[in-house]
C-alpha cells in the first residue's frame, strides 16, 4: 500500500479526540436529554436541520424589549430541540445572531416574524450584566459560523453558543446540563430568564 | 484510486479538525497535518499523465464543487441550495482554521465566506502542484532558505 501514514493519521486523530471527548463527558453524551441524544434521535426519524421554514407572518409584539433579551423561533421538526435559532437583543429593533453564510452578524428583529413559533426571553439579571453581555457579542459581530461549534473556544460559534459566552464571561450560566454543545432550548429552560411574551404553536 | 484516498483522507481530517476544536488551538494541529498529507498524498501522482492528475485534482472535491455551484447559481435540485452554505461549511472544515484568520472585510458576506468557496478549486490546486514535476518541498530544501549548507 503507498503511503499508508496518509490514509491512517487521520483515522487515528479521530478515534483518539472522540475517546477522549467521550471518556470525559460520558454521562452528558449519552444522557437522553443530551444534545447529542436528542440530535441521534431526529436524525433516525429524518430530521437532520433546523427544521421547516415557514413564512408564518406571526403578529407578536416586540415592544418593551431591552437590550440582553433573548428571541427564540421554532420551525416544525428541528432536529436539535423545540427551538430552531435564537438572537440576542441589542436595542433599536436590532438583533445579533449567527448564520450560516453571515457568521455572527447584526439585522432587524422583524424577520422573526416568519416564525410560526416565537418566544421572548428576559434574562434575570443587572443591567449592567445585559450591556456588558451585549457588548461582548458585538465584539464577535462577522465571526465564522459553525453548526456543531462545540461550547469551548472562541474562533466559532453558532445562533445559541455567542449568547451563552455571551452571558457566561460576565458569571451568569445558562446552561445547567453541562453539555458540550448549547441548542436555544437552553434558554428557554433556564431558571435565569423569564417569558416575556409567546406567540404561535407548532 | 488516488481520487478515493483524497476522499478519504478529507472526510477523516473533517472529523480529526471538528473533533480536536473541542480543546481550542489543537485544531491546527490537524490542518497543518491536513495540508502536509495532501502534499504527500499528490506526491504519489507525480510522473503519471496529466490527465490523470487533472482529474484526481478536480474530483476529489467533487461534493464541494456542487455545493459551491448552488450558492453561486441558486440551483437547487432537490432543495440542495437551502442546505448547500451548511454542507460547504463542513465539507471545508479541515481548511477552516485558516479561514477564521481572515480579515473581517467591509463585503456583503465576512472573507470566511469567500474563502470557503475558494478552498474548493484551491484545494484541487494544492494537488495539481504539489503532483508538478516541479516538486515545491524540494525546490525549497535546495534554495538559499533551505539549504543545510546555507544554514552551517
Amino acid at each position: 500500500m503507498k503511503q499508508p501514514f496518509n490514509l491512517c493519521i487521520f483515522p487515528f486523530l479521530t478515534l483518539l479526540a472522540f475517546m477522549f471527548i467521550l471518556i470525559t463527558n460520558y454521562a452528558v453524551v449519552t444522557s437522553p436529554q443530551g444534545a447529542a441524544s436528542i440530535y441521534l434521535k431526529s436524525a433516525l426519524s429524518g430530521n437532520i436541520g433546523y427544521g421547516n421554514p415557514q413564512k408564518a407572518h406571526n403578529s407578536i409584539s416586540f415592544a418593551g424589549l431591552e437590550p440582553g433579551d433573548i428571541i427564540l423561533g421554532a420551525y416544525p421538526d428541528c432536529a436539535y430541540g423545540y427551538y430552531s435559532h435564537a438572537a440576542l437583543y441589542i436595542g433599536a429593533g436590532e438583533i445579533i445572531e449567527g448564520y450560516a453564510d453571515l457568521g455572527i452578524t447584526v439585522r432587524s428583529i422583524e424577520h422573526f416574524r416568519e416564525y410560526p413559533k416565537i418566544c421572548l426571553l428576559r434574562v434575570e439579571a443587572d443591567q449592567a450584566v445585559k450591556l456588558a453581555a451585549v457588548d461582548y457579542a458585538r465584539l464577535q459581530v462577522n465571526e465564522l459560523f459553525y453548526p456543531v461549534a462545540f461550547k469551548s473556544g472562541e474562533r466559532a460559534w453558532n445562533c445559541s453558543k455567542i449568547m451563552w459566552k455571551a452571558y457566561q464571561r460576565q458569571g451568569l450560566d445558562f446552561d445547567n446540563t453541562r453539555d458540550l454543545w448549547v441548542p436555544p432550548d437552553v434558554f428557554y429552560n433556564s431558571p435565569h430568564v423569564t417569558v416575556i411574551r409567546e406567540w404561535g404553536q407548532l | 484510486m488516488t481520487t478515493l484516498r483524497l476522499l478519504w483522507i478529507h472526510l477523516f481530517a473533517w472529523i480529526s479538525v471538528w473533533l480536536l476544536s473541542y480543546w481550542p488551538g489543537w485544531e491546527y494541529l490537524a490542518a497543518v497535518l491536513y495540508l502536509v498529507v495532501l502534499s504527500r498524498e499528490a506526491g504519489t501522482l507525480r510522473g503519471v499523465a496529466w490527465g490523470k492528475r487533472l482529474s484526481a485534482a478536480l474530483l476529489w472535491q467533487f461534493p464541494g464543487w456542487i455545493m459551491m455551484l448552488a450558492l453561486l447559481t441558486g440551483w437547487n435540485p432537490c432543495g440542495i441550495c437551502d442546505y448547500a452554505i451548511f454542507g460547504l461549511i463542513f465539507w471545508t472544515t479541515p481548511v477552516l482554521p485558516w479561514l477564521v484568520l481572515l480579515p473581517v472585510g467591509n463585503l456583503a458576506c465576512p472573507w470566511h465566506y469567500y474563502g470557503m468557496m475558494a478552498a474548493v478549486p484551491l484545494l484541487g490546486l494544492w494537488i495539481w502542484i504539489f503532483s508538478g514535476k516541479i516538486n515545491p518541498p524540494a525546490v525549497f530544501k535546495h534554495s538559499r532558505f533551505g539549504s543545510a549548507k546555507d544554514c552551517a
